[in-house]
């Protein structure tokens, strides 16, 4: 399948975070852009077939991320 | 048509290297061999386990018979961008097995970064070691491996990848590659879970 | 299919390298379930796995058929006189099942067989394994565009055409 390219009209702060997360996971814009992509449908598809997300603190008490 | 690279296995009994296939994504037909010549065999090999053990045999047993492929495609089908998996096929024969997820695994070697995570990784039976029997083909499980490696690549992860082992297949992971070892996962049945850091994967995917 | 690979195969000295390696190992990873038996075959997930693949391509039908025709969700629902946030659910697919009434509705708005897009919005649970093959073919090649390109359109075409031949 082609590869298809998309214009992104981001705010200064939005592209700082994204220069963050680059330096911080190692990866290239397209990359980070792609695991965040990923990571996202993962979660959805889990939410959608009735999974629940929760946080766990360092003294293992879990907190439910709640998806609205 | 699923996408896919010529490959060559190594036919033991035979001493010659035959033609296969690596394909991208796994089929329909590939989960009948699954459940139709795999599954018969690898539930008839753990059954006489015992026996050999007991006859003096060093042998693993056979753990991955229960594996739930039906729920690994289904998520996959759900999440298509969170999983690569594919199939060594020869002469139609479907003779290995992968899935590699990429969405939620970070290395443990460095908190910070990705990798790719095979989450399962299995040959057919009739190309694992066992008393009285020649393995029909060797290379399935490199070619598998090397295409974790190469997916983890392509997605930016540098060749890291991430895998707990079975343990039958320790001596592989363990001291055959040499993988960093974090030891047993308590919170994931006990197996030893290991890693290949980039210098590790760029030297088993080199070709000289 | 989701991504395209442009690897390079294995050359024959890395695999007479690898081969060494393995010798007499085994290479199985990956958690185990705690079961004597198999309690769900692989082939169950497939059904699923189609039924779920039917179900989206019945969304994108929904959406090309009603973008071809310039028409928003509420000017639609206007004409066939439902509610268009069923119409937004149907097309965004997320496992609704519409009421038959709907069903019916959209059928005879588009002209087809109301049996076929009953079976393709997932109101029986056999379906006719023809219908079946050209569903599934069409998910695959298809996407959810706001725009038909004039492959998408043709693609569209033929698969109306073959629903349409579909016995009542």
């Amino acid at each position: 399948m082609s590869k298809r390219t998309m214009t992104l009209n981001l705010s200064p702060a939005e592209m700082d975070a994204i220069e963050e997360l680059c330096e911080k996971k190692q990866l290239t814009k397209t990359a980070l852009l792609r695991q965040c992509l990923r990571l996202y449908q993962v979660i959805e598809a889990r939410i959608d077939a009735g999974e629940k997300i929760f946080f766990e603190d360092k003294k293992k008490a879990k907190s439910e991320l709640m998806l609205l | 048509m699923r996408p896919s690279l010529p490959v060559e296995v190594f036919a033991v009994a035979e001493q010659k290297w035959v033609a296969g296939t690596l394909f991208f994504g796994i089929a329909e037909h590939n989960l009948e061999h699954y459940e139709q010549k795999w599954l018969p065999e690898l539930l008839k090999r753990r059954r006489e386990t015992p026996k050999l053990l007991k006859a003096g045999h060093e042998i693993a047993a056979v753990e991955d018979a229960h594996w739930d492929w039906a729920k690994k495609m289904l998520r996959e089908h759900r999440a298509p961008l969170g999983f690569r998996s594919c199939a060594v096929e020869v002469e139609g024969e479907t003779e290995g097995l992968m899935q590699v997820e990429l969405a939620t695994h970070r290395s443990r070697a460095n908190k910070n970064l990705n990798l790719a995570y095979v989450d399962y990784i299995s040959i057919a039976p009739w190309n694992r070691p066992w008393p009285g029997q020649l393995k029909r083909f060797k290379g399935v499980g490199s070619i598998l491996l090397r295409e974790a490696i190469r997916t983890s690549m392509d997605e930016g992860f540098r060749g890291r990848i991430g895998l707990h082992s079975l343990p039958g297949a320790l001596t592989w992971y363990r001291d055959t590659l040499r993988m960093k070892a974090f030891g047993a996962d308590q919170d994931y049945q006990g197996l030893h879970y290991f890693e290949f850091t980039e210098e590790q994967a760029e030297r088993f995917m080199d070709e000289k | 299919m989701k991504f395209m690979k442009t690897g390079t195969p294995p050359t024959r000295e890395w695999l007479m390298k690898a081969v060494e390696l393995e010798a007499d190992c085994d290479i199985s990873a990956g958690p185990v379930l705690p079961v004597v038996e198999v309690s769900c075959p692989a082939s169950a997930a497939l059904v699923e796995v189609k039924r779920e693949k039917v179900h989206e391509a019945f969304s994108i039908l929904m959406r090309q058929l009603r973008l071809e025709q310039n028409l928003t969700v509420e000017e639609l629902a206007h004409q066939i006189e439902v509610e268009p946030e069923q119409l937004h659910r149907i097309e965004r697919h997320v496992g609704f099942k519409p009421p038959p009434r709907t069903l019916h509705r959209l059928a005879d708005w588009h002209r087809l067989p109301v049996k076929a897009v009953i079976q393709m919005a997932g109101g029986v649970k056999r379906m006719n394994r023809s219908l079946e093959e050209s569903v599934l073919c069409f998910a695959a090649k298809s996407e959810s565009f706001e725009r038909l390109n004039s492959d998408e359109k043709r693609l569209l075409n033929e698969f109306v055409q073959c629903l349409r031949e579909q016995e009542e």
